[in-house]
């Protein structure tokens, strides 16, 4: 009972975790919106960090 | 062995795993990467050893391993493919143990251990390479822990509901394999708590929320327990290792240490009076006769190696023949033989200590060649973590926790490593491939961007390219 709990919870949990990777694009590219957005704004404000009075 | 009815076949798990495996395996056609999950989840959890049908009876190990190397090599992109200073360590490991195993005192038994331990070495060299993005260092450490979960949350409710006890708790498989040994498994659950808290600040495949928060502190708990449940000594010494070092990771060091107290001071009343009992041998080991058998073996291991500075090959302690003697124990009036010092003889004893496992089949060289493997990891670690500390950019800040996080999980482990012979276990070979991936992937993101960690302001960042000194 307990055996088939703990299995079964974590096996539940890593097809879950396969069925997201499936969907990631960052798993082989790192590429990702979120990082190219992230970069984005790095820059900005940077920029804005070298200009405070602009 | 401990006496526990053998478990009985279950028809409805058996094809619950059969189905999983070959999900796992189909999706592996879509994305290769995942082979390489799937061979990590294999060798930690052992499906085909729980199960009577149809897996039991393939070499599914051998299979998902060719798929996993197979798909990195036609399929994977290998143009920024970074070499670690330690695989190349690892490959003279490897070498080093297939001609010890080729000259073994004991060749039939040395052969049987050389044959799993070459695929976790080339496993652990195979691995980094294949770590190319933080998603795949993510989920090969959520794939190592819900594997190692999937032990651990079984002993751990066994425990607390009062089902333990040396060598009979009974951990998923009724014999002795890879993680399902009671002190090697207490070992490895205390060592993956860190990791546990990391992933629940810095998933992203299930991103923090009440439910991973409750997961991760659960799993923590049934990990905790594990020494508990198998009484074995090694995981009680882990566990306040690990206790002392995660100081350095807490950020209220002194809320930290008053509540580790008190939890520890609460949980005393509630441990069994034989795990109590078992644990003050740790301080009178000299009366108890398995710690007075290792101290033993150990020296003897320690002139074998002056006699064979090469080491004897795999499972060379076979031929040990140690005298041993137990000192008197306080007058016990159930046991009042051991109230007077003994002498026994012992043969073919288990070195119990990786160190020494290492000095008796491998020699010098091969002893050396581990410390530095594993020494070097620490310090890369270390080094990982001074420099990304304090950045802040959002993308980085998981990479000095995991570094962290790694590096105390790694300590932990090489401190149970004392007292159980665990130096060719699979789990910190994956252990040490993730460290090297975690290296080799931040010295290329670095060196690719030109991009340093922002440790100071962006605008007091020096340049990026370095001006070239004219003269």
């Amino acid at each position: 009972m307990v055996d088939n709990f703990s299995i079964g919870l974590t096996h539940v949990l890593m097809a879950i975790a396969l069925w997201r990777l499936l969907h990631r694009d960052d798993l082989d590219r790192e590429v990702s919106p979120r990082l190219l957005w992230q970069q984005r704004r790095d820059a900005e404000r940077a920029e804005a960090d070298a200009h405070p009075d602009a | 062995m401990p006496n526990v009815p053998k478990r009985m076949p279950t028809p409805m798990r058996d094809l619950a795993f059969v189905a999983f495996l070959f999900a796992f395996i189909g999706v592996g056609f879509r994305k290769p990467f995942l082979f390489i999950l799937c061979f990590c989840y294999i060798d930690i959890v052992a499906p085909q050893r729980l199960s009577y049908f149809l897996i039991n009876s393939i070499p599914i190990s051998l299979i998902v391993f060719g798929l996993a190397i197979v798909g990195w090599l036609a399929v994977d992109d290998k143009r920024d493919t970074r070499w670690s200073g330690r695989q190349f360590l690892l490959v003279a490991l490897l070498f080093y143990c297939w001609m010890t195993t080729i000259n073994a005192d004991f060749p039939v038994e040395a052969a049987d251990k050389w044959s799993w331990v070459w695929k976790a070495l080339v496993w652990a060299i195979f691995l980094p390479l294949t770590l190319r993005t933080k998603l795949r260092i993510e989920s090969l450490v959520l794939f190592m822990l819900l594997s190692a979960a999937a032990i651990a949350i079984a002993g751990g409710i066994k425990t607390a509901a009062g089902g333990g006890g040396y060598g009979t708790l009974q951990l998923l498989l009724n014999e002795n394999y890879g993680l399902y040994e009671g002190s090697i498994m207490s070992a490895v659950g205390v060592s993956i708590i860190p990791l546990i808290l990391w992933y629940r600040r810095h998933g992203t495949i299930f991103p923090p929320d009440w439910r991973v928060s409750t997961f991760c502190f659960a799993l923590v708990f049934a990990c905790a327990l594990l020494p508990i449940g198998t009484q074995a000594r090694t995981g009680l010494v882990c566990l306040v290792i690990l206790a002392v070092m995660s100081l350095r990771a807490v950020k209220h060091r002194f809320l930290y240490i008053a509540g580790a107290g008190l939890l520890a001071i609460a949980a005393i009343p509630f441990l069994p009076q034989s795990y109590t009992e078992r644990m003050e041998t740790i301080r009178d080991h000299k009366s108890d006769q398995s710690a007075s058998t290792r101290v033993a073996v150990w020296a003897w291991t320690w002139d074998y190696a002056k006699e064979n500075p090469f080491g004897g090959g795999f499972e060379a302690y076979i031929q040990n023949h140690v005298r041993v003697e137990k000192a008197a124990s306080a007058y016990d009036p159930n046991a009042p033989q051991n109230a007077q010092a003994t002498v026994y003889e012992e043969r073919s004893r288990a070195y119990h200590s990786s160190y020494f496992e290492m000095l008796g089949e491998q020699g010098y060289p091969g002893l050396a060649l581990w410390l530095l493997i594993h020494a070097i990891s620490l310090v890369r670690m270390e080094q990982l973590r001074r420099r990304y500390l304090k950045t802040r950019r959002a993308e980085e800040q998981w990479i000095a926790p995991l570094a962290t996080a790694l590096q105390h999980g790694h300590v932990t482990y090489m401190v149970g490593s004392l007292f159980v012979g665990i130096a060719f276990q699979p789990f910190i070979y994956m252990m040490l491939a993730l460290e090297m991936g975690l290296s080799t992937y931040v010295r290329r993101r670095e060196q690719e961007s030109g991009w340093r960690p922002l440790t100071a302001r962006p605008a007091q960042v020096p340049a990026r390219h370095p001006v070239t000194n004219p003269g």
